[in-house]
């Protein structure tokens, strides 16, 4: 079921070094992210801390923020666990439509954390 | 600062911040529990937030998806005849957002079936200005029209259709009619008969055509123009769209500095066609009629008075039942005159309504003179801010 959340998905995510990859802490911040997305994207280690909403055009900011806030209480979601095509934004404000494939895994100490592979869909990376 | 005090600070603004994360939850699993798909749309018509409903109805499950969409890609709208409202028609709702909140009857592509098929559902679509926030946004609601009012407008656009199909053989009967009676000029008896026949096609053909009036203002098929207008233009333009006979029984009572009013032209003019139809009915076709104005507070008050039987033997109660459909009032019933359609007046109260005014009978005491013991129907119009003073009132 798309709601669904499986352990060890992070990490599984983690080990495609072919596509970026980005995680998330249980507030939203980003914690890590991989070469090809710096490569893809162009974020830099600024963006560590920074909400993962940076990445997501101005108007999918409410939605997010609300989709976030929910699942925290109900820790469901119908995004995770499938491929979606989204618009993501770079370091340097030009978007890229790509298709993110969202996971959610709760740690060991009872925490949440969200990670994302990112398939550019147009531009030069396109794959 | 001290850094217990910081991070005491930290704490505080961690606290608070969870706490309006779990009102954010709250609400948002709230509006995911509703049965009314709800979406916010920025002031370019891109879908900015929906709920769980929405997106069950317009894309697979998935908000995130519906997320920097124009409204006009995101969900198909049809009319009620089933047509596919292109997003540069004029009946698409996009187009009337503009002009405040409102409300329409449609029907929405539903794909919330899991074969995949697509079916439609009637549903009503209401839109609404969010206007003190930073950026001006529009909240649009999805309803399901409940059973009862599905059928009832099913059982409306059933009737649209059937007064459609009856209006073309209605025509050839009409003019079949006509050649026979140009052809048999010597049997007075024939003829006779064919005179009969000719009126009540006559009186069919204006039952049907107001049958179809009513039916399209039921379905919202009726094409508003709502627009600021002069009175004093449309009523002279309406007078002078009359035959000269009925033209000359009109008076106006008119200060030419003031009076506009928000009216749609072709509607105000089927609405003041009726009345004078009514007055004339009424009156065997002797009728005098005046039509005075004045403005009270947000309200342009248009008085249709005539010289017909009025209401003087009537409660009010009852008066106001004239404006239901096929209702005919016992003291008006006469066998030298034939019956009226009893639509003439429910036009004139929907078209009013469509409008944003209403109609009403003023019930007067009987008083001497030519003209004042008549009917008076006093129509109510939204006040456009152009008006400057008072019009002339009615004696």
């Amino acid at each position: 079921m798309a709601s669904e959340w499986t352990p060890g998905a992070v990490a599984a995510l983690r080990e495609r070094h072919d596509l970026p990859f980005v995680r998330a802490d249980a507030e939203g911040r980003v914690m890590e992210f991989n070469p090809r997305f710096h490569d893809v994207y162009g974020w830099d280690e600024q963006l560590i801390g920074q909400s993962i909403s940076a990445i997501l055009p101005q108007e999918f900011r409410e939605q997010h923020h609300s989709g976030f806030s929910r699942f925290k209480l109900t820790e469901t979601s119908k995004l995770v666990n499938h491929p979606l095509e989204l618009i993501t934004i770079c370091c340097d404000g030009t978007s890229v439509r790509s298709e993110h494939f969202i996971v959610a895994e709760k740690t060991t100490d009872n925490h949440w954390s969200f990670a994302a592979t990112l398939r550019p869909l147009e531009g030069p990376h396109a794959c | 600062m001290p850094v217990d005090d910081s991070e005491k600070q930290e704490s505080v603004q961690q606290d608070l911040l969870d706490q309006m994360r779990q009102s954010l939850g709250l609400l948002r699993v709230a509006f995911d529990s509703t049965d009314e798909a709800m979406l916010i749309l920025d002031h370019k018509q891109t879908i900015r937030w929906a709920n769980q409903k929405a997106a069950d109805l317009c894309s697979k499950g998935m908000t995130a998806l519906l997320l920097g969409k124009p409204l006009s890609k995101a969900i198909p709208f049809y009319s009620l005849k089933g047509e596919l409202l292109p997003a540069d028609s004029e009946q698409h709702p996009c187009h009337r957002f503009e002009d405040g909140d409102g409300t329409e009857r449609l029907l929405i592509a539903n794909n919330e079936d899991q074969s995949g098929s697509t079916s439609q559902t009637l549903s009503l679509l209401l839109w609404r200005h969010i206007t003190n926030l930073r950026e001006p946004f529009l909240l649009l609601i999805l309803r399901d029209l409940d059973p009862i009012e599905q059928a009832l407008l099913k059982q409306r656009i059933f009737i649209q259709a059937l007064a459609h199909e009856l209006r073309t053989p209605l025509a050839i009967l009409s003019g079949s009619l006509k050649r026979l009676s140009r052809i048999i000029q010597n049997d007075k008896r024939v003829l006779s008969n064919l005179e009969t026949a000719t009126s009540e096609s006559r009186r069919v053909c204006k039952l049907v055509d107001k049958l179809m009036l009513l039916s399209d203002l039921d379905t919202g098929q009726f094409n508003w123009a709502i627009e600021e207008t002069s009175l004093s233009e449309a009523l002279e333009e309406w007078r002078t769209s009359l035959p000269k006979e009925k033209a000359a029984r009109i008076k106006f009572r008119f200060d030419p500095k003031c009076r506009y009013a928000k009216i749609d032209r072709q509607a105000f003019c089927i609405v003041l066609d009726q009345l004078l139809d009514n007055s004339l009915h009424f009156s065997d076709q002797k009728a005098t009629v005046e039509i005075s104005a004045r403005l009270d507070a947000e309200t342009v008050l248009i008085f249709f008075e005539d010289s017909g039987p009025g209401f003087t033997d009537t409660e009010q109660a009852e008066v106001n039942s004239i404006f239901e459909r096929f209702k005919r009032l016992e003291e008006h019933r006469s066998n030298s005159r034939p019956e009226g359609s009893g639509l003439g007046l429910a036009i004139v109260n929907e078209l009013m309504q469509g409008m944003g005014g209403r109609v009403e009978v003023k019930l007067r005491t009987p008083r001497p003179g030519p003209i004042r013991q008549g009917g008076c129907i006093v129509l109510s119009l939204p006040f456009s801010g152009k008006a400057q003073g008072c019009l002339i009132e009615p004696r």
